[in-house]
């Protein structure tokens, strides 16, 4: 495995500067600008531009005291966070800047710092499915979703963001002095570099996506993300050719102040006049270990590349919500379609930019006191909107509103991932079908007819090799399949079944052939009792009884028997009981045979098949 | 229908059109055109004497094949099993739309019927009527289907029903039967082929009444299965080989249904395998 690490050295403030518009990005650069947080209380400077750094302004430092060294300089006003508001919306245009500030200072702003950094994870995203957000900061207040469309909670977002983000170990022990830790990307790219041409125009590529949105970033390249992240402090980067040895060569000379966790056990290591990570790797892990846990060992042979974490495919929660007011009240159910059109047209788009297959969906006609909401499930669904369209309209066909409907919502209920799968293009037959299309289509037909009978309509064969017919004959509910998994589960079940079907037959054959000349007879007869015995097409279940008079069956008339008996005696190996039936062929006056059996032990007789 | 315009200032091209939509109509095969017999697809019924009498010499594929019955029963899995067995062997499934009761696959298996391309819609009594109709037309508008057999019950279809029915038929590339209570001949039925099978003596009874380009109604007798006739007639001699009524007699009479001997004949019982437990 390779990774690329992308460190923002200086996002806080980055972020400004990216989400101004170009003509007043001039304004930054020639004023002293500074970034500040706050900690524990205090407002302190957490980065601060080149022009600040000049006039003395250091990180750390109380915002009183960096506004007053700075107005020194010359009358300033002072403006404390004024400019771009910090009540965590999107930071003012900067068309607004005030020509006759001295500088600027600004209030760190979480929410804009993530929704650029899922801004440039989803950039990654055109290299490798392996993007990681590291050392994400602490978000506190409401922001925005992925797609921007609506606004979530703080919590939800934070779940929503959490999954991508990932921190190493125990980052921080010093309680009393928050460190801000640099965030970044790391990206899992062995599998790309054929694909994009190399390491080198990987990094291309990436820099000028970053150049054009005014972010410095550091790259590193490492063999496990540990590593890339520590190499970021690097100038020097290995590429997908170099060595282990210069791999490690470049990481012997990282100080190890400059890493980011552990940093307590790091500040120790200072004082015990150990620098680079060269003189780390020297000190026996049993050592390190006593001293400092056993993850600061897993740490450090994971900066070394001995040891490699579990890749885990980042999954995302992905959200579809949109309503539209209607222009006027509704109860006739057939005037939503526009509506509803347009709705399915929108996530269609969702669905596109999101590689996702729509496999339900929620419908909720509301006004403002109350709603309903109709569930619609379906196939999956990726670029066909006419199908769900058509499935809506199957629903909404049979609503009976019972008020006036103000809107319209449509949620995604079900989905997953775009499942590209491939067809063969020669093996058709006269219809135009083979087993693929067959399939695609009946999942197609399937989906209509759920939503317009029920699940419980649909059945097909299961057959099991059972003696007694009811439980041979047993048919279950079809259903659709999701992700193609079930596709596969129901082949292997089907053949499954078909070895054990044809096991079943290669006993009784081996049966046959194995016995003694005497016994071979019996067995014989047996084996053609069982494949050859005629069996019914319909089988009635449950059995019907029928009424014998006198020496006479009768079921719509007399019945003839035929052929018979053929004995089936089960099922005696269980509590409930053993069932001995004796089965005989019988024919009616309209010359219709039926399967009918006496139960020996209540010497009741039953009809339970139909040879039609 | 389409309008012809002719028109004198482009009369050749007008003519031109008028023979373009000419044989678009006659590639119809809803037009009637006399004696003449529309070449369609077909798929054999697999019984020589059935086909002999079906135009084209066999079940007509993307068409209603009606089929009228007394009652349930009467012989509609003899009928159509042949075909369906060819049928279940290739890529494309065979739809049971309402059957009376649930197929009994082993017995399917024994007429030569792949079971799993089989699959079963049941319509219960709380579906309406529409919604049956609904279904059984998306179900012969899909490209699933390789035969769609499709029964009444109680449904009781109307002439409109079944044109919508027919229509829908005609678009797929399908087998499509359907098994209703058989009617008088005067009523009518918009399905280009129209049969009644019932049971008789000498086997399956086939009445065809109807089907393009046949003058007078015909039929014919189709021999029941080998596989099901009577074990009987190998173990005891013929007395008798007059009709097969006769010989149902004759074995009513050799197993005149007698609670005593019944409770005997062990060579054709069956014992589960793993008996030896």
């Amino acid at each position: 495995m390779l990774w690329l690490a992308i460190r923002f050295p200086r996002l806080p403030l980055d972020v400004f500067l990216a989400d101004t518009p170009k003509d007043s990005q001039a304004e930054f650069a020639h004023k002293p600008t500074f970034v500040f947080n706050h900690n524990a209380g205090k407002k302190s400077v957490l980065f601060a531009n080149d022009r600040a750094l000049a006039l003395g302004v250091c990180r750390g430092m109380n915002v009183s005291t960096a506004d007053a060294l700075l107005t020194a300089q010359s009358t300033s006003l002072t403006k404390d966070n004024s400019l771009f508001s910090n009540n965590h919306e999107q930071p003012q245009s900067s068309t607004g800047l005030d020509k006759s500030l001295t500088h600027i200072s600004l209030g760190q702003n979480t929410q804009l710092e993530w929704f650029y950094l899922q801004k440039f994870a989803d950039a990654c995203y055109d290299f490798t499915p392996y993007v990681k957000l590291h050392n994400t900061p602490t978000l506190e207040t409401r922001l925005h979703s992925c797609n921007g469309n609506e606004t979530l909670d703080s919590d939800k977002a934070k779940q929503t963001f959490k999954i991508n983000s990932q921190s190493f170990t125990e980052k921080n022990t010093d309680k009393d002095q928050p460190t801000y830790l640099q965030p970044g990307l790391l990206l899992e790219i062995s599998g790309s570099l054929k694909l994009f041409f190399g390491l080198e125009k990987i990094k291309q590529q990436l820099a000028e996506y970053f150049a054009e949105t005014n972010i410095q970033i550091c790259f590193g390249v490492g063999l496990t993300p540990e590593s890339a992240w520590a190499l970021t402090h690097s100038h020097i980067s290995i590429n997908e050719h170099s060595s282990i040895h210069e791999f490690l060569a470049l990481l012997n000379n990282i100080r190890i102040q400059q890493l980011d966790c552990y940093q307590s056990a790091f500040k120790k290591m200072a004082k015990m006049g150990i620098r680079t990570l060269e003189d780390v790797f020297k000190i026996p892990h049993s050592e390190l270990g006593k001293r400092f846990g056993n993850g600061f060992v897993d740490y450090i042979q994971q900066l070394k590349g001995l040891r490699q974490n579990v890749r885990h495919r980042p999954s995302e929660n992905h959200y579809f919500q949109q309503k539209r007011d209607l222009d006027f009240p509704i109860q006739n159910t057939q005037l939503l379609e526009h509506d509803s059109r347009q709705l399915i047209q929108q996530l269609l788009i969702f669905l596109k930019t999101q590689q996702l297959q729509c496999e339900g969906v929620e419908w909720v006609l509301g006004d403002r006191y109350q709603s309903i909401t109709i569930a619609v499930l379906c196939q999956p669904i990726y670029a066909d909107g006419e199908l769900l369209q058509e499935l809506t309209q199957l629903h909404f066909d049979h609503l009976q509103l019972s008020f006036e409907v103000n809107y319209i919502e449509l949620k995604l209920t079900h989905s997953s991932a775009l499942q590209h799968s491939s067809d063969e293009i020669f093996q058709y037959d006269n219809n135009g079908l083979n087993k693929n299309e067959v399939q695609r289509q009946w999942q197609l037909l399937l989906t209509k007819l759920h939503n317009r009978l029920d699940a419980n309509a649909i059945v097909e064969p299961n057959p099991q090799t059972e003696h007694l017919p009811e439980q041979q004959n047993h048919w279950q509910h079809s259903s659709i399949q999701r992700q193609g998994s079930n596709q596969l589960s129901y082949k292997k079940t089907s053949e499954q079944k078909l070895k054990k079907n044809t096991y079943l037959q290669q006993d009784l054959l081996s049966a046959a052939h194995s016995s003694s000349d005497e016994q071979a007879h019996s067995e014989s007869t047996l084996l053609s009792s069982t494949v050859f015995d005629p069996k019914p097409t319909w089988l009635l279940e449950p059995p019907i009884c029928i009424n014998h008079r006198e020496d006479q069956l009768c079921w719509h008339g007399p019945l003839t028997i035929l052929q018979g008996p053929e004995r089936i005696q089960s099922q005696w190996w269980t509590n409930t009981g053993d069932v001995y039936r004796d089965y005989f062929i019988a024919e009616q006056n309209d010359f219709r045979r039926v399967w009918i059996y006496q139960d020996k032990h209540t010497q009741q007789w039953f009809v339970q098949g139909i040879f039609s | 229908m389409s309008t012809i315009i002719y028109d004198t200032s482009s009369e050749q091209s007008a003519i031109n059109g008028s023979n373009d939509l000419l044989e678009q109509l006659l590639r119809r095969k809803d037009v009637w055109r006399g004696a003449a017999v529309t070449q369609g697809r077909v798929i054999s019924s697999k019984h020589k004497a059935l086909d002999k009498l079906l135009i084209n010499g066999g079940w007509p594929v993307s068409e209603l094949i009606d089929v009228g019955q007394k009652a349930n029963g009467h012989g509609e899995w003899q009928l159509i099993a042949p075909a369906l067995a060819s049928l279940s062997h290739k890529a494309g499934l065979i739809l049971l739309f309402n059957p009376p009761a649930m197929p009994f696959a082993p017995g399917l298996s024994q007429l030569g019927i792949r079971c799993d391309s089989i699959r079963v819609v049941r319509i219960q009594s709380h579906h309406k009527k529409a919604q049956a109709i609904s279904a059984l037309l998306d179900i012969l508008q899909a490209r699933c289907c390789t035969a769609v057999v499709a029964w009444e019950g109680k449904l009781n279809w109307r002439y409109a029903e079944l044109r919508k029915l027919q229509l829908a038929a005609s678009q797929s590339q399908a087998l499509c039967f359907c098994f209703r209570k058989q009617r008088p001949a005067q009523v009518q039925s918009p399905a280009p082929l129209r049969i009644t099978a019932a049971f008789s003596v000498e086997g399956l009874l086939v009445h065809i009444t109807k089907q393009r380009g046949q003058q007078r109604p015909q039929q014919c007798v189709l021999a029941r299965p080998n596989l099901w006739a009577p074990k009987h007639h190998q173990l005891k001699p013929k007395t008798t080989t007059d009709s097969s009524a006769q010989t149902s007699k004759q074995l009513a009479k050799v197993l005149h249904f007698n609670r005593g001997s019944l409770a005997l004949t062990p060579l054709n019982t069956h014992f589960p395998q793993n008996s030896g437990q």
